[in-house]
């Protein structure tokens, strides 16, 4: 049954083409991603996560099937119309963060915004509610450089969600955080899904995941291999909550 | 280590990071292909300067013999000696034949040559005596001819036809002798005795020159008058006989005078291609001299000996001709070549970041510091091995456009390099090599000096996509800064400056000095010096100064512009490289057209004050003359010349400035100053005191001159004054001269630089002031009669001067006219003047080629370098366009900072050149010009750096976002 704010995924086929060997990095993956859930995505490196979240959030193509949300076909968009798509339906979180290093915390976050020709009253009202949101009020005209890992991270989480994109994409938002910064990170996640309704897509080898997905798919090998409840996932995963498993990288 | 794997390393990061390398060596590619261009361009000219020369030299070897005269010689005795002659090696041919002189030509009529012929040396014709055994003879002087039959003579054509001779007819060969004696008394009285032999023509020659005519060192004889002679170089306008029939005039001759006799001579042939390598001028020489020693030995024997080979001159002129224009061309690529290594240092400092993670990790390996440097330099040797030969491949193209410059060293009428001749010496491959690898060394090898020394842990760690932080001294920036000014008031207040100085000690005057010769010796560097010190303050001195600039890109980057202010600072290094490359680039462009037009304005002017009007005709008599026989009241028909719109006379009198009766020169011009203005039209830049107005105050005021600046400084006369001038009355043409001189006063109206036309004089006064000179004197007081003369549109002005020669004609003179046309064609044709101007120009096409390599690497490693980030904010919504803007935005402002500092610089330093000049030369006006061709250099390196930099930002576009921000291995 699908709902509004779901994301259908059907039949999704990537393939890479690297001079004249193929690597094969989806193998016909079909997933529905419950609007306003926590999807989370896990898997041995190089089973295909991070493409998949790539063609979802509208960086890549696949080479066949079709991501549909809300009745638009992903594929079927065009260039100009996956920038849009960039700029207003999903946010994107990145392990290493990537903020401008030349640009202050707010105007990291006012950066989605301008982009999308934004005024400048919105902006400065919004940022100043994101940088609360994230709780780094006072951090606001601090450059990354000046920020520690887990502050740029919340950073990074506030400037997705600068343009209110009704779904959040993270790829290993925790990677680079120690436990306790990882862990604060993954409420904020929650936060957004429980206060603002976001759909919200985390890759991870994080186990804690499970405390806060509501579903958890295992990847191997560019097929789901499996797909449970956090719950289920977090009564499996045999190591103490408190330790994370740290990144194969 | 093996020396193998020793290189091992180098090779492998020269070849595998192709960009990396070509970025390195791309400025110095591009500097070398100049030099080794004109190389090319010089060496190829002058290969096919010495090929037509030597086309035109017939003989390769003259021999002559050593007994003189030589009784009895037959065909057996010159057998023999050709024979060893051409057992030499390289000796592919050679002929004998024998001369005799002192003959005159008559026809049965008893007429001659004598009285027509225009050259003293033909005075008398010679008889040659040619072997059988002829070889290349009549094809290598080009004679339509063959040997007589027995018995009988060939004659030149010339001959036949001014004696009105034809085969069959008998030619009349006569020599002169003189019986005498001397009386007791001491005079001589002789008579003279004719021998006339007779002899009936078989053959007549002729003789085609047009290949070898306008040659000047072959042949005395002066061509381009050229009646039709026949020429062998040593014999002009022989009657030929077969050596055989030598007894006919070696007998009577000898028996009618005793010492008459004929002298043997010998052409030798050699294989040319053999001896002579064009590439290799000096060995060609040596083997000449080798072969003529050869010959040597074997004239010893047999009784002749060898001058030195026809071949030599033209070699020997044209080798320091050659080399010293080489250097000349080096010198004049520097600004190229600075601009060259100053982009390839810039091209390895971009690989720098990437290769300190590079040389850590061999570091972390266990290489030392020198291995790493060795291995680096080693990469630089290879790099710039590599840019020499490209820069070499390239030159080829460029020496093509050099071609015309290479003709430099042509003379006049010698004709210039073909384009089909090329030629690569040796020597221009092995300089072109080395000039890379110096260059390429010396930029590489501060930066990897120090990063072979860097720390390993700290490099390691290394990661460049923050703000870079280097610490900026200003100190040099200072320093430099001061340089140039200190040179550009050094060039602007000049020398005198000091002198003019009252009131200061020795001591302070000797610092200024000093200081201004610092600042002169330092101009040539100024320019570069300033662009410097200036770019650099104002892009790392300040950060705020240029980010403040990208006001002007503001309208265009709009919600954007902020990230664009934030990010110029980014890269302080990287941004004052950019604008330095542009500055350089747009102030060389700019001073060279600039200099080079107003130059050629100045050269104009400089005809046009020397001619004064269109036409200037004069004729002299400084030394005599008859002015008996002279009319110049003829003269005033110059106004009813068809084509003459107006015309002003002039006549040079011996009137001086008397000072202390003495003779104290100043040339003095009586013209008729109204018609003077009226057809020269003089600038009022001339007038130094008295204005325009002085010509008319000098017609209306009787007794009155101007003089020229340098008469009234030189004896401290000003306006207003009397002077003493002295009239010299002197009757030069009466060969006893009479001494008489007037003296008496003129007054100073008004002091000129001096007037256009009459340059060469000092003194100037209406005609009217000499009406008291005695009818009967007046033509006894001028040494030169002139005219200026403005011809009427749509006449020809050399016409014109023909038909106003004609009138100095009439009026008993020898007229000599020089035109503006004529002056200006030759300007426009000058050789030297077009081949510099060509060369710089090709120079600043070859600097905008730098710069917008320069940029558009610069930009494209910004891009590069920043993908991620770029690849970040397109994921969070901008569109390509979007992050076009931004670069754009960015680069778009250094540009403009460049193209500022730039633009002044050069307007600058062209401006002050000029002043350098003006300072001392002297009467005629030298203004800058900004002319239409500096406009278009300067639209070319704008458009040419908008191309670059989207070219270069067009990628951002093609950013595969997946690709570049996954997180490898992650
Ligand atoms: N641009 C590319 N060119 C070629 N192969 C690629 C490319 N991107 C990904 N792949 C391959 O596709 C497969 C899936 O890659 P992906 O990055 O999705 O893995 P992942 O599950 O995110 O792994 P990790 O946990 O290590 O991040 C891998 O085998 C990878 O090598
Ligand atoms: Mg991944």
């Amino acid at each position: 049954m699908v709902e509004l704010g779901d994301i259908v995924v059907k039949d999704i086929i990537k393939v890479y083409k690297t001079g004249k060997s193929e690597v094969i990095a989806l193998r016909g993956l079909d997933c529905t991603i419950g609007g306003g859930k926590i999807l989370a995505i896990m898997g041995p490196s190089g089973c295909g996560k991070t493409t998949l979240l790539n063609i979802i959030g509208g960086l890549d193509r696949p080479t066949a099937g079709s991501i549909n949300i809300d009745g638009v076909n992903l594929v079927d968009l065009s260039d100009a119309d996956l920038v849009k798509h960039r700029r207003q339906r999903v946010g994107i979180v990145f392990q290493f963060f990537n903020l401008v290093p030349t640009l202050t915390a707010r105007e990291n976050i006012e950066l989605p915004m301008r982009l999308a020709g934004k005024n400048s009253e919105e902006m400065t009202s919004r940022s100043a509610m994101l940088l609360k949101l994230v709780d780094m009020e006072p951090r606001g005209t601090h450059r990354p450089d000046e920020m520690s890992g887990g502050e740029q991270q919340r950073i990074g989480i506030a400037t997705a969600l600068a343009n209110d994109p009704p779904i959040i994409l993270a790829d290993e938002p925790t990677g680079e955080l120690d436990t306790a910064t990882g862990q604060q990170i993954l409420h904020l996640f929650q936060k957004l899904r429980d206060d603002y309704k976001k759909t919200v897509v985390i890759v991870t080898h994080d186990q804690r995941i499970g405390q806060i997905a509501d579903t958890v798919m295992t990847i191997v090998d560019g097929r789901i291999t499996s797909t449970m409840t956090g719950a289920e996932f977090h009564e499996k995963a045999t190591i103490p909550a408190n330790q994370s498993v740290p990144s194969p990288s | 280590m093996s020396f193998l794997s020793f290189f091992n390393y180098p090779i492998g990061s020269v070849i595998r990071n192709k960009r990396r390398s070509l970025f390195a060596i791309a400025g110095i590619v591009i500097a070398l292909s100049l030099i080794s261009g004109s190389w090319i361009a010089v060496d190829s000219s002058g290969m096919g300067l010495l090929r037509s020369r030597l086309d035109k030299i017939p003989v390769d070897f003259v021999a002559w013999g050593r007994t003189s005269p030589l009784h009895g010689v037959n065909e057996s005795y010159v057998a023999e000696r050709i024979a060893a002659i051409e057992s030499v090696d390289d000796v592919v041919d050679a002929t004998a034949f024998g001369t005799g002189s002192g003959w005159y030509y008559s026809n049965s009529l008893g007429e001659t040559l004598e009285d027509d012929t225009p050259w003293l040396y033909n005075y008398s014709g010679t008889l040659m005596f040619l072997s059988q055994d002829y070889g290349r003879f009549f094809s290598a002087f080009h004679v339509d001819g063959e040997l007589p039959d027995p018995g009988t003579v060939a004659i030149p054509g010339y001959v036949a036809d001014q004696l009105n001779l034809t085969v069959g007819d008998n030619i009349i060969c006569r020599i002169e002798n003189w019986i005498g004696e001397t009386d007791p008394w001491g005079n001589y009285t002789y008579t003279t005795l004719y021998l006339n032999l007779s002899f009936e023509i078989s053959k007549i020659w002729t003789q085609d020159k047009s290949s070898w005519s306008d040659d000047y060192y072959w042949s005395y004889v002066d061509h381009s008058d050229d009646p039709g002679w026949i020429d062998f170089k040593s014999v002009y306008n022989p009657v030929v006989f077969n050596l055989a029939d030598l007894p006919l005039v070696d007998v009577p001759a000898t028996a009618f005078m005793e010492h008459w006799g004929p002298t043997v001579s010998y052409y030798i042939w050699v294989d040319r291609d053999n001896i002579i390598d064009l590439a290799d001028l000096q060995g060609s020489l040596d083997r000449l001299e080798q072969l003529k020693i050869q010959l040597d030995r074997i004239g010893m024997r047999y009784d002749f000996m060898v001058n030195d080979s026809e071949l030599v001159y033209p070699l020997y002129d044209l080798i320091p001709r050659m080399e010293g224009i080489k250097p000349l061309f080096v010198a004049l690529s520097l600004p190229v070549v600075a601009l060259g290594a100053y982009l390839s240092i810039v091209g390895i400092d971009l690989g720098i970041s990437e290769r300190k993670r590079e040389i850590a990790i061999l570091k972390s390996r266990g290489a030392s510091n020198r291995q790493v440097f060795t291995s680096l330099l080693t990469e630089s040797f290879l790099l710039g091995t590599f840019a020499g030969v490209l820069g070499l491949v390239l030159g080829v193209l460029v020496s093509r456009f050099l071609l015309d410059a290479a003709t430099i060293f042509s003379y006049e009428g010698e004709g210039s390099a073909i384009a089909s001749d090329f030629m690569i010496s040796e020597w221009t491959i092995i300089y072109s090599v080395l000039f890379g690898i110096a260059l390429m060394t010396a930029s590489s090898y501060r930066p990897y000096k120090k990063i072979s020394k860097a720390d390993v842990k700290e490099a390691l760690r290394y990661y460049s996509p923050t703000v870079v932080q280097i610490d900026y001294k200003p100190r040099m920036d200072i320093i430099f800064l001061s340089l140039s000014i200190i040179s550009i008031l050094s060039i602007w207040v000049g020398f005198d400056w000091t002198d003019n100085l009252q009131n200061v000690s020795w001591i302070t005057r000797l610092i200024l000095s000093i200081l201004i010769l610092v600042g002169i010796v330092i101009f040539p560097l100024m320019p570069f010096l300033l662009s410097l010190s200036v770019i650099r303050l104002l892009t790392r001195g300040s950060r705020k100064l240029y980010s403040k600039l990208t006001f002007i890109v503001r309208p265009w980057t709009k919600e954007l512009h902020y990230l664009v202010e934030k990010n110029i600072v980014r890269n302080p290094r990287r941004a004052s490289n950019l604008c330095l490359i542009i500055a350089l680039s747009l102030a060389f462009g700019l001073f060279i057209s600039v200099t080079m037009e107003s130059t050629m304005r100045y050269q104009e002017n400089l005809i046009q004050f020397e001619v004064g009007a269109d036409i200037k005709t004069q004729s002299d008599y400084y030394w005599g003359g008859a002015p008996e026989q002279l009319n110049p009241a003829i003269l005033e028909e110059i106004g009813s010349v068809e084509g003459v719109e107006s015309h002003s006379l002039y006549e040079a009198v011996r009137v001086s400035y008397g000072y202390y009766g003495g003779y104290y020169g100043g040339q003095t011009i009586a013209f008729d100053a109204l018609a003077y203005e009226d057809t020269v039209h003089p600038d009022g830049f001339y007038f130094v005191e008295g204005g325009r107005g002085s010509l008319e105050d000098l017609a209306d005021l009787n007794g009155t001159v101007l003089i020229t600046q340098w008469i009234a400084e030189d004896y401290g006369i000003s306006v207003g004054d009397d002077i003493p001038l002295m009239l010299d009355l002197t009757n030069y043409s009466s060969g006893f001269y009479d001494y008489k001189f007037v003296n008496y006063w003129g007054y100073v109206i008004g002091i000129v630089k001096s007037l256009p036309g009459l340059e060469s004089y000092s003194i100037y006064m209406d005609k009217s002031a000499l009406d008291f000179v005695p009818a009967q004197n007046r033509t006894e007081i001028v040494s030169a009669y002139g005219a200026f003369v403005e011809v009427l549109d749509g006449y020809e002005q050399a016409a014109v001067a023909d038909d106003i020669d004609h009138v100095f004609t009439d009026a008993g003179m020898s007229p000599y006219s020089i035109t503006v046309d004529e002056r200006m064609e030759e300007l426009n044709n000058d050789p030297a003047f077009r081949a510099l101007t060509d060369f710089l120009y090709m120079e600043y096409v070859l600097s905008v080629a730098i710069m917008t390599i320069g940029v558009g690497i610069l930009i494209f490693v910004a891009v590069n370098d920043r993908e991620k980030e770029l690849a970040s904010i397109m994921a969070r919504g901008s569109s390509a366009g979007q992050i076009r803007k931004i670069l754009m935005g960015e680069s778009f402002t250094l540009m403009v900072l460049g193209l500022i500092v730039g633009a002044s610089v050069g307007l600058l330093t062209a401006y002050l050149f000029q002043s350098l000049y003006a300072g001392e030369s002297s009467v005629v006006p030298r203004e800058m010009l900004f002319t239409w061709i500096s406009a278009v250099i300067v639209v070319a390196s704008v458009g040419a750096l908008i191309v670059a930099s989207l070219v270069a930002t067009s990628r951002a576009g093609k950013i595969k976002l997946a690709e570049v921000l996954r997180i490898r291995g992650g």
